[in-house]
């Protein structure tokens, strides 16, 4: 009898699962041979957090209709979290924006007007006169682009190379800003280079983990995956869970410690104290691998200038500055933090802090340190970062497997695009940044641009470009591939009016008509993941590629496509003033996408079959219609950076060895990837006999930073009585704009509740399931409130998801960064929750 | 047609009392145990909102550490 196709799926779907979990159905297996789905099948990386795990996409006539784990994949080993079961549907929302949609009254352009369709050709025509007169009226700095983590790593080069190259702006900066600043910033203050030096087979070398700040066991469920079956087949592995609230991780955890809002400052400093006190420094690597600085103190909130705390704060303006000091200086300003004082202003018990302290303190139990937003979203942000450091370097516990600290991203490509291909306000390439000449004339030089071409200041970053929109300096705005009106601070104060001033025209181009699609002046439709060919970097330095799948809907293009399309309307003498054009007097009469991108390397590589391994033709929408290879063009004019570039220890493989590969971990160096940086027998940048080199930094070494605990910019006071935590839930990713797309999911976590404390609710007349009116001094928005559940509040602290459109968060939170990073605190700020009135 | 393949993480002695409760989900099959705690669950249904749902609650029953996706299936029946 034929077997049903019903059978033979379900068949599929076992063996699949079983091999996942390592086991053996031979049933199912052997149903599962017996046919063919007639279903293309190749990988791809996830769409959604920055884990990085590769699906296997499944297409039939034109669509995809089918995922499963990739049992090749070293980072999920045939597993996907919750979210990979709605990849197969995100692009399928019912309102895709499928043509250009412009302001329009009377049939011309207004910004009061209604959204209208127009053609690629009258966009990009508004579009190109708004960013000239911008530039003509008040040169290069009125224009700029907000981007994105999510950007493939071929989208965030050409963005890098229009804006900073050819615009010669600085003001690009990512979503990645609001999720990784700080640890980048942690990164380049302790080690001179960003990124971690770990890797993900940590996780089944470590005898305990510490996860700081990190939900992880809802928000990276596949590396939670790991870590869990690491701790329940090697018994004497520990886990510590910290974290303001109790959540979801908790119930694997067997050391939790909840603690005061801000006073995780404290906490670090105490296990380094204790780890001196308890003579369990490991001196040798200290002597040979570290020194020691103070940073400055009293650094404000990144607030505007004429808040009154930033007035008050002395180094407002010499956040990042450090002297050098001794270790015995060191040990002296951290013998202030102890056990009692740490207790008494943490709230968590002192036995929980011992036990912490020793699960460091001990040579013999490898630890690896995982955290996010906790950290990272943090008004000392930089700071949480350089204190775990501290931990790690005091005891020498980095760099080998299973020892490390390990910052998690929240976005694909926060590390491969954001991070690595530098699309901040003040960085370039590989590490490079605008304002050190050498870098400049470096990335002129590959780029073949004129010197003195980039602009050597760092431009507005993501919260100052609000700023600077509501002020109307800057004018002419991109925004692409995120939702920043929904995910960005004080909607009401600084946001919306940034994008709704008469001066300003705003474009945003996204797949959906997001929160902030809907406040632009013209709306671009783009495609979207597998609907083009791209490339991610994950958290852990791996690089991994993808062929186009499927073709994006109606006139939907690229946002690769739009960046280097758009180019072709800017005359180079439209743009750059004639003393640099008289340097290249080859590039008069000609226009940016001549000289950024059909540069002789970018446009090198011909049309070509895309294929995969076992001969199936994919399409390629870009080189179609640019008629060369443009992806591969941009990847290895990028890869000169890490070849050539004056930061060592970034060299990345070959455009084909990705497409082959399940990803590798830069630096690839041979062909061969790198599982952990700065050790030596595993880097091979680490000179033989060393041992470590911490090699971004001149000397080798490491910084160890005295840093003490300062307090948050708001905290809870007689009116605005709680603290307010803003994140995510499992289900839905970030702002909700592919995952809310999705009706299932929708239907299952439709809005966003208000997580509180029972105590509290009861207080305030409240029961679970009512709605309540919850404020700050920025904004009010209502929600319901919800007593049980994943998360579970201490008394005094209230937390809400960010992901539901019609209750915006981000009307209630402050724009106070860390003031070295730029990272926002959605963390901590002072709220009020009142029954509203029947 | 939907169908989705899961595998559900639970401490080895909650195992027992985690698969019962699965076996009492509409359209969910377990295929296998292992002793380390590891669940073989299929979910199926017609109605694509069914399916997704019982692969969200599968997370939220009481002792699972961690409910993974291996392999999801939807398309019209023909």
């Amino acid at each position: 009898m034929k077997l049903s196709r019903r059978k033979f799926i379900k068949a599929n779907a076992v063996a699949a699962t079983a091999v996942a979990a390592g086991m053996s159905i031979p049933k199912a297996e052997a149903l599962a041979k017996e046919g063919d789905l007639d279903i293309r099948w190749d990988k791809a990386p996830c769409r959604f957090c920055g884990t990085g795990c590769s699906v296997l996409v499944g297409t039939k006539n034109g669509r995809m209709v089918a995922s499963q784990g990739d049992p090749d994949a070293p980072v999920n080993r045939g597993l996907n979290c919750i979210k990979g079961y709605f990849l197969s549907k995100i692009m399928y929302g019912r309102d895709r924006l499928k043509t250009p949609m412009l302001r329009k009254r009377n049939g011309k352009y207004d910004k009061e007007g209604e959204f209208t369709p127009v053609s690629w050709d009258e966009a990009f025509d508004i579009m190109a006169v708004k960013f000239k007169e911008a530039i003509k009226k008040k040169g290069p700095t009125s224009v700029g682009m907000f981007g994105s983590g999510q950007w493939t790593i071929f989208e965030g080069y050409a963005a890098s190379k229009l804006i900073k190259g050819g615009f010669r702006s600085n003001n690009l900066d990512p979503n990645a800003r609001h999720c990784m600043a700080s640890a980048v910033a942690g990164f380049i203050r302790t080690f001179g280079s960003d990124e971690p030096m770990g890797c993900y087979d940590d996780l089944e070398y470590a005898d305990g983990f510490v996860l700081w700040g990190s939900n992880m066991a809802e928000m990276h469920p596949i590396l939670w995956s790991r870590l869990t079956d690491r701790r329940l087949t090697a018994p004497h592995v520990k886990v510590a869970v910290l974290s303001t609230f109790e959540n979801r991780g908790y119930e694997l955890a067997d050391l939790t410690l909840t603690f005061k809002p801000q006073t995780d400052l404290y906490i670090l400093n105490f296990i380094a104290n204790y780890i001196v006190q308890n003579n369990a420094v490991n001196e040798d690597f200290v002597a040979k691998h570290a020194t020691f600085k103070q940073g400055n103190t009293d650094i404000g909130y990144g607030l505007r200038p004429t808040d009154p705390r930033e007035k008050a704060a002395k180094n407002a303006k010499k956040a990042g500055g450090s002297k050098d000091i001794t270790f015995a200086e060191y040990k002296k300003f951290i013998s202030q933090f102890t056990l009692e004082k740490t207790s008494k202003e943490t709230g968590v018990p002192e036995a929980n802090l011992v036990e912490l302290a020793k699960m460091y303190a001990d040579p013999k139990r490898k630890i690896v340190s995982y955290w996010t937003m906790g950290f990272n979203q943090h008004t000392r942000g930089t700071w949480a970062n350089n204190l775990i450091y501290n931990i790690h370097l005091l005891t020498g516990k980095i760099s080998e497997p299973g020892n490390g600290p390990f910052s998690l991203t929240g976005q694909p490509s926060a590390c491969g695009t954001a991070r690595e291909v530098g699309t901040f306000a003040h960085r370039l390439p590989a590490d490079l940044v605008v304002k050190k000449e050498a870098h400049r004339t470096f990335t002129e030089k590959i780029w073949k641009l004129p010197k003195g071409t980039l602009n050597g200041k760092v431009g507005y970053h993501a919260v100052l470009q609000n700023r600077m929109l509501k002020d109307g300096k800057l004018n002419a705005y991109w925004v692409m591939c995120n939702n920043n009106m929904q995910a960005g601070p004080n909607f009401n104060d600084e946001a919306y009016p940034g994008y709704r001033n008469p001066e300003n025209f705003i474009v945003v181009t996204d797949p959906y008509p997001t929160v902030t699609a809907m406040a632009a002046d013209l709306m671009l439709p783009t495609a979207m993941w597998a609907e083009k060919e791209g490339a991610y970097g994950n958290a852990e330095r791996r690089s991994q590629f993808w062929r186009q799948q499927v073709k994006p809907p109606g006139e939907a293009k690229s946002d690769l496509w739009q960046l280097v399309e758009f180019s072709k309307r800017f005359k180079v003498e439209e743009v750059w003033p004639e003393d640099l054009i008289a340097q290249k007097p080859e590039y008069r009469g000609k226009t940016l996408y001549d000289i950024l991108f059909a540069n002789g390397q970018i446009d090198k590589f011909p049309k070509q079959k895309v294929t995969d391994a076992v001969g199936n033709v994919y399409d390629s929408d870009e080189m179609d219609h640019f008629g060369y290879y443009l992806q591969k063009g941009i990847y290895e004019e990028y890869r000169l950076f890490g070849l050539q570039g004056p930061k060592k220890g970034h060299e990345l493989g070959s455009f084909d060895d990705y497409h082959k590969s399940r990803g590798l971990r830069w630096p690839v160096v041979d062909g061969k990837e790198t599982l952990w940086r700065y050790r030596e027998g595993y880097d091979p940048h680490v000179a033989k006999g060393s041992g470590i080199q911490f090699y971004g930094n001149k000397d080798n070494k490491a910084r160890i930073f005295a840093l003490p605990y300062e307090p948050p910019a708001e905290m809870p006071d007689k009116e605005y009585d709680l603290w307010l935590c803003t994140g995510r839930v499992l289900e839905h990713w970030h702002t909700g704009s592919m995952t809310q797309r999705v009706p299932e999911l929708y239907r299952a976590v439709p809005n966003a509740v208000l997580f509180m404390n029972p105590e509290d609710a009861k207080s305030r007349g409240l029961r679970r399931g009512m709605t309540a009116k919850i404020s700050t001094r920025r904004g009010m928005i209502e929600a319901s409130i919800e007593t049980r559940g994943r998360n579970r509040m201490p008394k005094g602290m209230v937390f809400l998801p960010f992901f539901d459109a019609r209750r915006l968060a981000n009307k209630l939170t402050l724009d106070a960064t860390c003031p070295i990073s730029k990272e926002t605190d959605y963390k901590k700020c002072a709220v009020k929750v009142e029954r509203t009135k029947a | 047609m939907n169908i989705a393949g899961v595998v559900v993480h639970a401490r080895p002695e909650d195992a027992a009392l985690i698969q019962a409760e699965i076996s009492t989900m509409p359209g969910a099959e377990i295929h296998g145990v292992k002793e380390n705690g590891r669940i073989v669950v299929t979910v199926e249904d017609e109605d694509y909102k069914k399916t997704s749902d019982a692969v969200l609650n599968l997370h939220q029953i009481k002792g699972v550490l961690s409910a993974t996706l291996v392999y999801q299936h939807c398309e019209e029946d023909s």
